[in-house]
């Protein structure tokens, strides 16, 4: 069996549960549709959470492997992308708690999107976003992933709960007390600059 | 009238992502009005979510996705593949090997058939290895030649 990647155009209408469900029936054009629209995000968060591009390559194929070989156990009626980040998010805590992630790399930022930006403030953006995320990293990973699912992924809560497996309400709580530790560590490496 | 400790239960962010009730955004609107502690870590923390949106990351090129396997068949059967060669090597060397000490012949001819076997195939296996590390470490693997 093999499921290929080739995209049709009736297949873009059909939402994922219906994808999913024929996926699990052994539909291949099902299944790769769904591999390829979300190769892109599963690679971008699990390159956030481990640092690294290999790692984050083996986690998206990783992924995908795992999702398509345990349809069984995806309910169709909810929403894919929490599920698929949930296994995401639980490899990369594998891959730390084995010690076996490749090591954060420096470059994974890209240049800042610039539209009307002028030359000299896309610079001051570029520097502002990695300060940002060089904060981000200094954070404990509790508070790192949450911030990562909520604003560099924009998951809404109810999607956060899903993926992290806990309630709404620990959500809000445990994202203000990120952003409030993310806030006192962009503080601090401001001050570290001025001295 | 909504507390400054309240907000830092996780109203503040509740408020900034729009999660929260009418009624609860409506408290918080008129707490930040009046507090000026409140409201600067909430303009700081909408200035910081502004940033981390529009924050892009490395996406592979369209070649590297290419070089991985293109169906999800391909993928499980790369790996069954290299577990079917790994078990059919560790057989043949051991058939052989046996095979060698099992035969009539004498000592020393088993000891030096052996020995140059062996020791080939551990130079060929380290070899391997080393050329497989290398590769996935190469810092200059993607620069065109």
């Amino acid at each position: 069996m093999s499921f290929t990647m080739t995209v049709q155009p009736e297949d873009l209408s059909p939402d994922e549960g219906h994808l999913a469900i024929r996926a699990s029936k052994g539909d291949l054009n099902a299944a790769g549709l769904l591999a390829e629209r979300y190769r892109r995000g599963l690679y971008l968060l699990a390159l956030q959470l481990t640092g690294s591009k290999e790692d984050a390559m083996d986690l998206a194929q990783e992924t995908l492997f795992r999702f398509f070989s345990k349809l069984h156990s995806y309910n169709p009626s909810k929403p894919l992308k929490p599920f698929l980040f949930r296994i995401v998010r639980n490899l990369s805590v594998d891959l730390f708690r084995k010690q076996k992630t490749r090591g954060w790399e420096n470059q994974i930022l890209d240049e800042p999107a610039t539209g009307g930006l002028n030359p000299e403030d896309a610079l001051t953006l570029q520097e502002k976003q990695k300060k940002l995320w060089q904060a981000v990293n200094s954070l404990k990973p509790i508070y790192r992933e949450i911030l990562i699912f909520r604003d560099y992924q924009d998951l809404s809560y109810a999607e956060i709960a899903d993926a992290l497996g806990i309630a709404s309400g620990t959500v809000m709580s445990r994202l203000n007390k990120a952003r409030t530790l993310l806030r006192q560590a962009w503080l601090d490496q401001n001050k570290e600059e001025k001295p | 009238m909504t507390s400054c400790e309240s907000l830092g239960m996780g109203l503040l962010s509740g408020y900034l992502d729009h999660e929260l009730t009418q009624g609860e955004a409506q408290k918080v609107r008129i707490h930040l009005e009046n507090c000026a502690e409140c409201n600067a870590l909430y303009e700081d923390m909408k200035n910081m979510r502004e940033v981390s949106m529009n924050t892009r990351f490395k996406e592979p090129r369209d070649h590297e996705w290419n070089e991985l396997p293109k169906t999800v068949a391909g993928g499980f059967m790369r790996r069954l593949g290299w577990l079917i060669v790994i078990v059919w090597a560790v057989l043949t060397v051991g058939f052989t090997l046996w095979q060698i000490a099992a035969s009539p012949e004498n000592l020393l001819i088993k000891v030096l058939i052996f020995g140059g076997l062996s020791g080939f195939t551990l130079l060929f296996i380290s070899v391997v290895l080393d050329r497989l590390k290398a590769a996935k470490n190469d810092p200059y693997r993607k620069v065109d030649k």
